[in-house]
């Protein structure tokens, strides 16, 4: 029997797990991208992930289908594990598990959902449902979407993790939202991940959430890191800088996801993409000179003024 | 920071205008030879609202009842609700407005469509033929394939627009609660799909406000025709 990451975590052997990284290719982490430590199991995942908000919500469109397929292949080859989504989301988490079946990559998949929904009772049977859509033996993450009906989610949600079911518990918040109550929450509840948003024009986490989560030992997922496409197709119209170099991004996308990932808090930056060529420059971004204090201020203050 | 305040309506909005293309296109493709069935039904409705308005007062309800709860089962409930969580509410709010209709059919009044024939004014066909007859044009005509065509009695904005411009012909009092639902429909489909950039949001948006003072205007001269000695 093959044993894989999700195995060995369940036994309670983080170490080993840690070793066996999180993918195929995770072994040549050389060769691969930028991995980054999930500080409460040690398990390693590499710094650029997936999101699938509007871009996997396609239906049952065969070609559409087809071509997100594509998009997951050309993710898995570059390196890339975390894709992340949400029963919000439409038919994303079923077409995430079209292309997991399709590519044999289920094993291989750092799976991140969310629970979403008001009634208290329901998370257990919406991950179950989720779960099933995706085809993935468990989550390695479920996320309290939004902090909606956060109490009694993250109860089930910690039960499921000490049953062994789940292998970490986190929540989520996007647009600048309820910084204070996730703030809260990040001192109170022994949480493993928090979901924000974080780029070179939305710095609110940087005051207090980004370094609560570094002292409290917290991942952190980064959600619109192009603002939901707006930030990317704006600076799309500028000439990329001759700076970009010095931190060997050559696209505007590539010079947005290393300032997200230069930050030392963050642990994975999630975009969404339609294309091929796109999600390979996103996780090729997780590389390599990242830029430093300095450099990072360059990009927020060349990016304000575009 | 007021959490509501931060929301814009594309936030709400969870698919691409690509995939509501497609949507549109593989429902065509399932249902290929209705379009031309729900064409027949438009131009019968007219013809019989003109040639035969006695008859037309339960024949079109029919129409109408059946097309809603069409639109309601085969597009909203089955393929909208896919991509569009709201869908799923719209497909009932659809069901309901059809089965209303089919009760109305069975008043001897029915919905009392009076299409001035004769001195029909252009505005009032333009208002009428739009949704029934030309909006499946708006694709093409915008650089979308034929594929995408939105046919009257067969997907949900073509349909909410045609009844509107029927209803703003009718007599029966009822009218203003079977525009509820449509109106509703249009605003918000019309809100969500512009923030695609899809070119049939600006139809409807456009149409809808004409198609509603219609049906005052029309409403105001029948209340003063009613009370005049
Ligand atoms: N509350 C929450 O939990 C929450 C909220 C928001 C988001 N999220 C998660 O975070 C993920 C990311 O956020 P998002 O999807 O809203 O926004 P995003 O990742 O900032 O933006 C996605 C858009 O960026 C474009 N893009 C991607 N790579 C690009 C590149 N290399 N160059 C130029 N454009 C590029 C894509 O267009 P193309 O298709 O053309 O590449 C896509 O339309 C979501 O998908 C979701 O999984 C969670």
């Amino acid at each position: 029997m093959k044993t894989n990451r999700r195995d060995l975590l369940k036994l309670g052997v983080a170490a080993g797990a840690a070793a066996l990284g999180p993918l195929r290719v995770g072994a040549q982490e050389t060769s691969g991208p930028l991995m980054r430590s999930i500080p409460s199991s040690d398990v390693r995942i590499p710094a650029v992930g997936l999101g699938s908000w509007i871009t996997f919500n396609v239906g049952d469109d065969p070609v559409l289908l087809a071509s997100c397929a594509d998009v997951m292949e050309a993710f898995f080859a570059a390196g890339g594990t975390v894709i992340d989504s949400s029963p919000m989301y439409g038919s994303s988490q079923a077409t995430i598990g079209y292309g997991l079946e399709k590519l044999n990559r289920s094993d291989d998949v750092f799976a991140a959902d969310k629970v979403w929904t008001r009634d208290s009772d329901a998370g257990a049977s919406q991950l179950e449902l989720s779960r099933s859509r995706w085809g993935v033996p468990d989550f390695d993450l479920a996320q309290v979407h939004n902090l909606l009906a956060w109490e009694p989610h993250l109860e089930t949600l910690f039960a499921m993790k000490q049953a062994g079911s789940l292998l970490h518990v986190g929540i989520t918040t996007s647009h600048g939202r309820r910084h204070g109550e996730m703030e809260a929450i990040m001192g109170s509840q022994p949480i493993d991940f928090v979901q924000l948003t974080y780029n070179p024009v939305d710095r609110e986490a940087e005051e207090r959430l980004l370094p609560m989560a570094r002292e409290r030992g917290i991942a952190v997922l980064v959600n619109r890191p192009f603002r939901g496409g707006s930030l990317a197709d704006h600076l799309a119209r500028e000439p990329l800088p001759d700076w970009a170099t010095d931190i060997g991004a050559s696209s505007w996308a590539q010079i947005i996801l290393k300032y997200i990932l230069s930050h030392s808090a963050v642990t994975c930056a999630i975009p969404a993409t339609t294309r091929i060529d796109h999600v390979q420059e996103n996780v090729r971004a997780a590389s390599d000179p990242l830029p430093d204090e300095a450099m990072r201020q360059r990009i927020a203050d060349h990016i304000r003024s575009v | 920071m007021n959490e509501w305040l931060s929301y814009r309506l594309s936030d709400f909005v969870m698919f691409s205008a690509r995939v509501y293309e497609r949507q549109i296109e593989l429902y065509n493709r399932e249902f290929a030879g209705l379009q031309i069935l729900a064409l027949c039904l438009a131009v019968t409705m007219i013809w019989i609202c003109l040639r035969r308005p006695t008859l037309a007062n339960r024949i079109v309800p029919v129409i109408l009842g059946l097309g809603w709860l069409w639109v309601a089962w085969s597009f909203l409930w089955r393929r909208y609700a896919e991509i569009n969580l709201l869908a799923e509410y719209a497909a009932i709010a659809f069901a309901l407005e059809g089965a209303a209709f089919l009760v109305l059919a069975l008043r001897k009044r029915g919905v009392a469509v009076q299409l001035p024939s004769a001195s029909m004014s252009s505005l009032a066909l333009a208002v009428i033929a739009l949704p029934l007859f030309f909006y499946p044009l708006i694709a093409p005509l915008t650089g979308s394939p034929i594929a995408a065509a939105e046919f009257f009695l067969m997907t949900p904005d073509p349909t909410a627009l045609g009844t509107l411009a029927i209803l703003a012909f009718s007599g029966t009092r009822l009218r203003w609660l079977l525009m509820i639902a449509p109106t509703l429909w249009c605003a918000l489909s019309a809100a969500m799909l512009w923030t695609l950039d899809l070119p049939s949001s600006r139809v409807l948006a456009a149409a809808l406000p004409v198609v509603l003072i219609l049906a005052v205007v029309r409403g105001l001269r029948r209340t003063s025709a009613a009370s005049s000695p």
